[in-house]
């Protein structure tokens, strides 16, 4: 590859190019975003729309790193902040939802295991 | 800690970053990707320029998911990062070997095998094959007793004379077996080249072998 080709290649593509890998990374904002798209059935459309974010926006919201459980609406909120959202109490709102949503997921598993070990041994010699 | 060629992120960043900042993590990708990127095409020119791309964002994604890991005082952001991209890009240069090589056996071994299993026999050879099949089905129809059973004999590839001589002795005494299976042979073949001229086949390319 000629030098002038890596320098042809702007700042920007480099940037759009991140965005649409980690948008499907885990511990980044889009793989939340896709869990709630899934969870309510919406389009990225009508879920970019209810948040006020252009094509632009929406791409860099999903390449955000997840904010921290133990700051989650300050850091949601400052996220919807840098990615210019024109209704950031929609985003927060959805990074709540979808922060319960994963703990309720992997709590799941544990509470079936609870479950089965105080199964009804009465009959089991039958 | 060496003076680095590319630009650093602020000291604040990097605090906010340790605490596991997403706006920071955010602002730092932003600052280091592009440099690193580069870094990487001119340093791996040999490599797809796509393949490298990919490496350098797994690199990053995976530093801002264990920011942790990461401590300031030890290492230049780029220098931790570039460490984690030689890493991947030698697992990905040796990956792309084992395919280049195995893609290498692959085409080395269907060069070996084409001209046996498709080229030794043209069209032509093929169509002259299927003429002769049909020709002496007919003309086995046309053929009786001794001379039948010589012609399949001779279809089967029989070149003991002792064979046709044993098909000879079942429809009479045999004196001189060479020279009558010799001379059931020579009848035989004219009159296959009689049928193969009254059915509109050309007898030599049927009969030549």
């Amino acid at each position: 590859m000629a030098m002038n080709d890596i320098n042809d290649i702007s700042d920007k593509k480099i940037l759009a190019d991140w965005y649409a890998y980690a948008a499907d990374e885990p511990d980044f904002v889009g793989s939340w975003l896709n869990l709630l798209r899934e969870r309510q059935s919406i389009t990225p459309d009508r879920q970019q729309s209810e948040f006020g974010a252009d094509d632009r926006a929406f791409r860099q919201l999903q390449a955000m790193p997840l904010p921290r459980s133990e700051s989650l609406a300050g850091d949601a909120h400052r996220i919807a902040e840098v990615c210019s959202l024109k209704n950031p109490m929609a985003f927060v709102q959805a990074m709540i939802l979808a922060n319960n949503l994963m703990q309720s997921d992997s709590q799941a598993p544990i509470e079936e295991f609870y479950q089965a070990a105080f199964d009804a041994d009465e009959n089991l010699d039958k | 800690m060496a003076e680095s060629a590319f630009r650093q992120p602020t000291s604040e960043q990097l605090s906010a970053f340790a605490r596991g900042d997403p706006v920071a993590k955010n602002e730092i990708a932003h600052l280091v990707l592009p440099q690193l990127v580069r870094w990487a095409w001119r340093h791996y020119p040999n490599l797809p320029q796509d393949e490298v791309q990919s490496a350098v964002n797994g690199a990053l994604a995976e530093i801002m998911r264990n920011h942790e890991r990461y401590n300031p005082e030890l290492a230049n952001f780029t220098t931790y990062a570039i460490n984690l991209i030689k890493l991947r890009l030698s697992s990905l240069h040796q990956a792309l070997k084992k395919i280049k090589e195995f893609r290498d056996s692959l085409e080395g071994a269907h060069e070996n095998l084409s001209p046996t299993a498709y080229n030794r026999i043209d069209c032509t050879e093929v169509h002259r094959r299927i003429e002769r099949d049909q020709f002496f089905g007919k003309a086995m129809k046309r053929l009786e007793g001794a001379e039948k059973e010589f012609l399949r004999l001779m279809l089967e590839g029989e070149k003991q004379t002792g064979a046709f001589a044993q098909v000879l002795a079942r429809y009479g005494p045999v004196a001189n077996p060479a020279r009558e299976v010799k001379n059931m042979k020579a009848a035989l073949l004219r009159k296959l080249q009689a049928l193969a001229l009254d059915m509109g086949y050309e007898a030599d390319n049927l009969i030549g072998e």
